[in-house]
């Protein structure tokens, strides 16, 4: 009995990672390569403007994976970053990332913009865009 | 003002209290500001970090984002707040926003400085927010819990004062003063007590009253024998001064110059001295009071002070004419500081008795004339007189009455009697008054002649006599008889020297005589030529 509980627990458990295996990807000709987390938060939070290759950053979100991602990223909760975003929308100075809301729609933001930065399910990564950060479960 | 202090105790006593609580008040009071002034500064710097703690996770997002907008908004909403004077927002080393509203009071004040951490990463610091404590608020703050504090300590001042007041008046000023008000009206002499204020009988104030009342009845005894001795002495005085002024003896005092010092009425009487003269003022000298007597006076005082006793003396007295009336006895003996003391008494009668006495001693009764012990005194006194001068000498008559036994018998004792002193007047008649006349016994007669010596003044005073016999003597009674004298004559100190012999001589030479025939004398050592 206990041992099936254990096991009921671990399944889940592994389910829930394999599902919310996110990773963060730029367009190839970006010209980075890899991100630190920092670098990601900083630019995902609007603090940097630009990519460490020097070209505008242009970070977009995506809907269903926000809360796994900005859990992940900065170990927030969504409602935390939602007010995070209203305090600076409010004073006019800076603008939350635009929302797309699916996978493929990511990809094609990111490959059609050289400073886009998204991220998505490892799943659906294909050549169009470069992996620069995984969470490392 | 310090007049009040000094005559009121209740008011010393709340200047006193009011002095020290005061001072005490003073120290609690820059103590009190002292740690209101730092209490004040710890809720501000509490309340400036709460407010921190409020603007913290907006800071941290204006620093991480480097967000100037949002600094400043920030800066204008702390500023709101009274606590806070300036406001520095930085990121990095950027100057996001900064305000202050007093430039002045910037200086020398302790900023509260906190660092602002990303709102991502915990450990990493993105910026600073330093917040300037308005210190004015907080002067204002300390100063109005300081007022408070002083009206506080003001109003307790001021309670305390009129309470110790009302106490000290109360407790001890109004006890004290009933105590003194009947000190005042207290007949202490009549036995009135002092009674302790109602409510004081067991404190201190009681046993005040008590101690008074002890004192009092001291005081009172003391005053009490005080007043029964001066009775006493003034009794004594009293009489000491009456028998001092009643007494019959003189009391007197001098000084060592024998001047008078004091005297009692008895002393004027004697020395005939008006009752209301003052001797004493006069400085009158004793012995010249004396008259002629000045010598015996003055050689008794300085015998008195000689030899310290008390030395005694009769003194004649000389009336206005001259003469010893009066006599007196003085006796002086010496008190202290050479002074002398003396009693005198009038002893004229003492005197006159004694005088009296001697006469009676030395003379016959019958004639008046010297007894045979009246005589043998004036006789030694003569012979003591010629021992001292020998050019004085006198002639010794013994005289006997011839026939005088017949007449006796005839006649009786009476006639023999007035025989008698008839011859003794014819005898005091016929001598001077300074020749001694004497009736030794029976018709014995005798008399000294004074100074005489040679035979023929002898012989004329005594045939002076014989021829008085001439006469007849009445007898009494119409009887008359015709009487003889045989005299025998002896002269000092040619027939004898000592009065045994002289009268042996005397008598040898009256029975020679009357052997002769009667009437008729004899010299015991008959002159040349006869």
């Amino acid at each position: 009995m206990r041992q099936l509980l254990l096991a009921i627990i671990a399944s889940l458990l592994l389910g829930s990672l394999c599902a919310a295996d996110i990773v963060v990807v730029v367009n190839p000709d970006s010209g980075v390569e890899s991100l630190s987390q920092d670098d990601a938060i900083n630019i995902f939070m609007g603090r940097y403007k630009q990519l460490p290759s020097g070209i505008t950053a242009l970070p977009v979100d995506l809907q269903q994976a926000r809360a796994a991602f900005y859990q992940k990223l900065v170990g927030k909760t969504l409602a935390e970053i939602n007010s995070y975003w209203a305090r600076l929308v409010f004073s006019g100075q800076g603008s939350p990332p635009r929302q797309l809301t699916s996978a493929e729609e990511v990809i094609d933001a990111v490959s059609n913009n050289r400073g886009a930065i998204g991220y998505l399910d490892r799943q659906y990564v294909d050549d169009r865009v470069r992996v620069v950060l995984a969470f490392t479960p | 003002m310090l007049r009040l202090l000094r005559t009121h105790l209740a008011l010393r006593s709340a200047a006193l209290v009011l002095l020290i609580v005061g001072s005490v008040g003073l120290v609690f009071l820059s103590v009190a500001t002292h740690i209101t002034e730092k209490a004040e500064r710890e809720r501000q710097t509490a309340r400036l970090n709460e407010l921190l703690d409020t603007v913290e996770s907006t800071a941290s997002i204006a620093a991480f984002l480097g967000d100037r907008q949002l600094a400043s908004e920030l800066v204008r909403g702390l500023l709101k707040n009274r606590t806070v004077a300036g406001v520095t927002i930085r990121a990095g080393d950027v100057l996001l926003a900064s305000a202050s509203e007093a430039a002045d009071d910037a200086a020398g004040l302790s900023t509260i400085q906190r660092e602002v951490r990303s709102p991502f990463n915990p450990a990493e610091t993105v910026g600073t927010i330093s917040l300037l404590p308005n210190e004015a608020e907080i002067h204002s703050e300390v100063e109005s819990a300081s007022r408070f504090i002083t009206l506080l300590l003001a109003v307790q001042l001021l309670c305390i004062g009129v309470g110790v007041v009302l106490v000290v008046v109360q407790l001890i000023t109004r006890p004290i003063l009933k105590i003194s008000r009947r000190l005042h009206s207290l007949r202490a002499e009549s036995g009135d007590k002092l009674t302790s204020p109602r409510g004081n009988e067991q404190d201190e104030i009681g046993r005040l009253v008590r101690d008074v009342n002890a004192l009092i009845d001291y005081l009172i005894n003391i005053l009490d024998k005080e007043r029964t001795l001066r009775i006493q002495r003034e009794m004594d005085e009293r009489q000491f001064q009456t028998i001092f002024e009643n007494a019959e003896t003189g009391i007197f005092l001098i000084d060592e110059t024998g001047t008078l010092l004091s005297c009692n009425p008895a002393f004027k009487r004697i020395f005939g001295l008006s009752q209301y003269d003052s001797p004493e003022r006069r400085q009158l000298q004793l012995a010249g009071l004396v008259g002629s007597s000045r010598e015996d006076m003055q050689h008794l005082i300085d015998q008195c002070l000689d030899n310290g006793r008390a030395n005694s003396q009769d003194i004649a007295l000389p009336d206005a004419g001259g003469n010893s009336r009066t006599w007196i006895n003085v006796v002086l003996s010496a008190v202290e500081n050479s002074r002398l003391q003396g009693v005198v008494n009038d002893i004229t009668e003492r005197k006159l008795v004694e005088e009296t006495a001697t006469e009676l001693a030395t003379t016959d009764p019958l004639t008046g004339l010297l007894n045979r012990r009246g005589f043998e005194l004036r006789l030694e006194a003569m012979i003591q007189l010629c021992r001292r001068d020998a050019s004085h000498g006198f002639a010794l008559l013994m005289l006997d009455l011839d026939l005088f036994k017949a007449i006796n018998d005839t006649y009786g004792h009476q006639a023999g009697d007035a025989a008698l002193v008839h011859i003794a007047t014819i005898l005091t008649r016929s001598l001077r008054k300074t020749d001694v006349i004497a009736r030794l016994g029976g018709d014995e007669f005798v008399v000294l002649l004074d100074g005489m010596q040679a035979p023929q003044s002898i012989a004329l005073t005594v045939e002076k006599l014989l021829a008085q016999m001439d006469a007849p003597i009445p007898l009494g009674g119409g009887i008359e008889a015709q009487l003889g004298l045989s005299i025998g004559v002896a002269v000092f100190a040619r027939d004898a020297s000592d009065i045994s012999s002289l009268l042996e001589a005397a008598d040898q030479a009256m029975y020679a005589a009357k052997q002769a025939g009667r009437n008729t004398y004899r010299f015991h050592t008959p002159p040349p030529g006869e």
